[in-house]
């Protein structure tokens, strides 16, 4: 039984379904982002390395590393409305009573999930439209650039429907 | 109907002036029914942003280096070659001639609609090291490079250390001396203040640089054919104005920048001649991607090969 | 369509939808309204957050969390104690002392309040009770993003283009932040005289402090490294940002040996996340400002502020009074990066130095995060204390009066601010 944003689905129901599929899903993407970190952090000290002590340059650096920085940042968006920490106002929520307070976190979200559906559903269009273009140093597309932000997107939907389903954590507190 | 032309050129650039002329040429010429917005400076996004917004169609147009449609369209790099152009004049009558229009096609195909060549200008090398007045003093230069294939090869070819890096850390790069130099054109090297940083200039000219006015094709041939006559001519009438321009403010920019401090070092026809040798084999790396018989047509029509 | 955009991010954002998202609904209805295709949202969101410059934010921050998780910070604490620890409200003092330390080695106040509320509340409250403990943490937190690195400046200076440079907000933040540390501790002083708290910490000693200085001597060498390494040409400021994880994690591995590997994914992954926060905050507030723009607002505002005066101090007197006022309610990043690009072009236009007026914006929304209601460091301190925010700020607004004070001053005197990154020629 899935226990997504610390409250069990009752087991059985398309709720329950779709945390299964998300804790697999966010346990993948958790492991990309290490990696692209990781990346960062080798190429840019490799970078200044080479550059000081043996006067070269990869060319390919500054690139692969800001792809992999926008990476890392598209796909930990999800992990982050997960963990509550994207920041908003309390000000108002703070003072409603707990039923509606509820009931307006879960419309918040269903609104939240159609823009992350309509982000992702456009950035693929516009990654298969770049995909014949390659990247400035590297014969690879340039579409790999906007792959991660449909990925973000409609994993972040999903997300955003665990939480209209009734499964929210309240915004702006980790 | 408003249509929205955005660029990375500084308002004060020759470029971003000439597109005020064309502004008021639109507007005139279709008596206002057209309105044209211009955003230069980036206030939409950098050089390649404007030219994905284009493509997309988000915005209707951009004028931009050629280099940020070279990777889309590689028959640019034909007109890029090192030391190619001995003078503007060369350059605007081979991109005005047939292969200019070869190069078109080939952005029509990737839905644009190309309005004129506009000048950026012989690309020269500033540095902090020693002057450049031969071959054997660009050894070992860290000079930071457009993330560009030709571009690096070139200059890895005259024995320099390019290194690619983000234009907005550049300023303090040089300043700090985490890269001993850059390449820019005049009005480009005095628009964003390396003079302040640099110590010495040569008249390297290594690239000739245009600056494409394109449009999205789709958009573009939606209008009605007496908007799209407006246009076409208002570019014609910005172009030439741009080209004037662009000599005036190359010619007064160098000036400047000795009058601010740095030291000059015209190069001789000789190490020119030997620049152009050392980076021969470049052509044969342009014509992998950008076809070889175009390539032999520029180089025929910029009279380097019969 | 300016208007329908900010009324529907205001809207929404009272209804407690993330900012980012109310900003990319906004965004949304903007491109409805404007008639303008919806994949200029994802192309937009991407460019926004394809900058090299902004990869400094996660890596200082992942310096931050390799230093609390392999003990660095623990030694600096050690060290600060052989210094201050018997002066008048000792462990305070020895709090502020080491969240100056903290800040000079880290980019963010939400880590370094993280770091030293876990390591020091529970000591502090023995002495002084939860609300001055959960208070003077809070205030020694805030100097991270003063004192350089700073992931704010880097926002900052980001936000504002290339007429200002990162290296420069750094040295901008070295003074202020000296002297605002320096007044803390003076005010913490006086407080804990007059409210009559006993002594703390051991007498000083010079083979104590000499112990001290030669265990935290590793750790000492990391800002002369990273921020003299950024200044003196060896890297850019955003390479140094990946200089200072390196330094952290072998010093955490082989000096401390507190840091195991096993830490590392979830250093890692909790540096993403937080620079998720802001990414997604940058990517939907650079669709709307791609909106506002094409609506032509920045000009119109502009003109309407130019008509209001054409004093510059009077300009920034506005500017310091609105800022107070959205630091009141909004998360800092997302103030950056909505108001930088519309007012530090105004700033020059009224012949501001730019170092001056990007330290002044950046320093006056760092002691927002210490007002209420929303407040970031506020949020993590109270749950760290576990106690009401009301209680903490009887405590707390003595120091934040001291940092309004200071900016005040600030905005009086330029040299206070510009003179050290003046002298080293930026
Ligand atoms: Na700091
Ligand atoms: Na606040």
């Amino acid at each position: 039984m899935s226990t997504l944003n610390g409250v069990a689905a009752p087991p059985g129901t398309a709720a329950a379904a779709l945390d299964r599929v998300l804790d697999g899903i966010d346990w993948i993407v958790a492991k990309v982002v290490i990696g692209a970190m990781i990346g960062m952090v080798v190429i840019v000290s490799a970078q200044v390395f080479m550059r000081y002590a043996l006067n070269l340059s990869i060319d390919w650096a500054e690139e692969i590393s800001r792809l992999l920085f926008v990476w890392a940042v598209f796909l930990a968006i999800p992990l982050g409305i997960r963990r509550g920490a994207h920041v908003g106002m309390t000000l108002l929520t703070d003072v409603i009573p707990t039923g509606p307070r509820a009931g307006l976190a879960r419309l918040m979200a269903l609104l939240g999930m159609g823009l992350m559906a309509v982000v992702g559903w456009q950035a693929v269009i516009l990654t298969l439209d770049q995909w014949d273009e390659p990247m400035s140093t590297l014969d690879v597309s340039v579409g790999l650039f906007m792959l991660p932000v449909c990925i973000g997107a409609l994993h972040g939907a999903l997300h955003l429907l665990s939480q209209a389903l009734g499964r929210g954590v309240p915004p702006g507190r980790e | 109907e408003t249509l929205r032309i955005a660029g990375n050129f500084a308002p004060e650039h020759s470029s971003s002036k000439a597109m005020e002329l064309f502004k008021a040429e639109v507007e005139r010429g279709t008596n206002g029914a057209l309105t044209i917005d211009l955003f230069p400076g980036m206030q939409l996004g950098g050089a390649k942003e404007n030219v994905d917004a284009v493509r997309s169609g988000t915005i209707f147009g951009t004028w931009v280096g050629a280099a940020f449609v070279s990777r889309l369209v590689p028959e640019v790099e034909a007109v890029s070659l090192p030391f190619l152009f001995e003078t503007r004049e060369t350059a605007f009558q081979v991109i005005d001639g047939p292969v200019g229009k070869a190069i078109e096609e080939k952005l029509a195909a990737k839905g644009f609609t190309p309005l004129g060549w506009m000048e950026l200008g012989q690309r020269h090398a500033t540095n902090n090291i020693r002057p450049l007045k031969t071959l054997e003093d660009f050894k070992g230069l860290k000079l930071r490079m457009q993330p560009n294939e030709t571009h690096l090869t070139t200059f890895r070819a005259l024995g320099a250390n390019p290194v690619a890096m983000d234009v907005k850390e550049l300023y303090s790069a040089l300043q700090q001396g985490v890269v001993d130099g850059q390449e820019n054109p005049y009005p480009i090297i005095r628009a964003s203040r390396y003079f302040e940083v640099q110590k010495y200039l040569s008249n390297t000219g290594h690239f000739f640089d245009f600056i494409p006015l394109v449009a999205n094709r789709k958009q573009f041939d939606a209008l009605k054919p007496e908007y799209k006559q407006a246009i076409t001519a208002a570019s014609a009438k910005a172009v030439a104005e741009q080209r004037k321009l662009a000599a005036e403010a190359d010619a007064e920019a160098l000036k400047d920048l000795q009058a601010k401090g740095m030291q000059f070092d015209a190069l001789t026809p000789e190490t020119l001649a030997a620049l152009r040798k050392a980076t021969s084999g470049v052509v044969d790396e342009v014509k992998k991607r950008a076809g070889a018989d175009l390539v032999d047509q520029v180089l025929a029509a910029a009279g380097k090969k019969g | 369509m300016s208007l329908p955009i900010i009324l529907i991010f205001m809207v929404l954002g009272l209804l407690g939808m993330p900012l980012a998202f109310a900003l990319g609904f906004s965004a949304l209805a903007g491109l409805s309204l404007g008639g303008i295709d919806f994949n200029m949202l994802p192309q937009r969101m991407m460019h926004a957050v394809n900058a090299f410059p902004l990869m400094a934010i996660p890596l200082f921050m992942l310096a931050g969390e390799l230093m609390i998780r392999g003990g660095l910070a623990e030694r600096l604490i050690d060290l600060a104690n052989a210094f201050v620890g018997r002066v008048q409200g000792g462990l305070a003092q020895v709090t502020l002392v080491s969240g100056a330390g903290m800040a000079a080695v880290s980019g963010a106040a939400v880590a370094d309040a993280s770091a030293l509320a876990t390591v020091l509340v529970r000591q502090l409250e023995k002495v002084y009770g939860t609300g001055f403990s959960a208070a003077i943490v809070a205030a020694a937190a805030n100097l991270g993003p003063v004192i350089p690195p700073s992931g704010a400046m880097i926002v900052y200076a980001f936000m504002a283009g290339s007429g200002v440079s990162v290296a420069g907000m750094f040295l901008a933040g070295v003074v202020p932040g000296l002297i605002y540390c320096a007044g803390m501790m003076a005010l913490c002083w006086w407080m804990a005289k007059r409210r009559g708290y006993p002594l703390t910490g051991e007498p000083v000693s010079l083979a104590n402090i000499a112990y001290q200085m030669r265990r935290s001597l590793v750790i000492l060498l990391m800002p002369i490294v990273v921020i003299g390494g950024i200044v003196g040409g060896v890297f850019t400021a955003t390479e140094g940002a990946a200089i200072a994880v390196v330094y952290a994690l072998l010093v955490g591995l082989f000096v401390t040996r507190q840091l195991k590997l096993a830490d590392l994914p979830d250093c890692l992954l909790k540096a993403a996340i937080t620079t998720a926060m802001v990414g997604a905050l940058i990517a939907f507030a650079s669709a709307v400002t791609f909106l506002i723009t094409v609506d032509l607002l920045p000009m119109r505002l502009t003109a309407a502020i130019k008509g209001l005066t054409t004093d510059p101090l009077v300009f920034n007197l506005l500017v310091a009074a609105m800022l107070f006022v959205v630091g009141m309610f909004l998360e800092s990043n997302a103030a950056y990066i909505m108001l930088v690009p519309l007012f530090h072009p105004i700033a020059v236009s009224y012949g501001l130095d730019p170092l001056h007026f990007g330290f002044l914006f950046v320093f006056n929304l760092v002691l927002g995060m210490l007002t209420p209601p929303v407040g970031v460091v506020l949020f993590v301190v109270c749950g760290i204390a576990r106690i009401p925010m009301g209680e903490m700020m009887r405590h707390l607004w003595p120091f934040v009066a001291l940092g309004f004070a200071l900016l005040a001053t600030g905005m009086l005197f330029p040299p206070l601010i510009t003179a050290l990154p003046h002298a080293l020629g930026y």
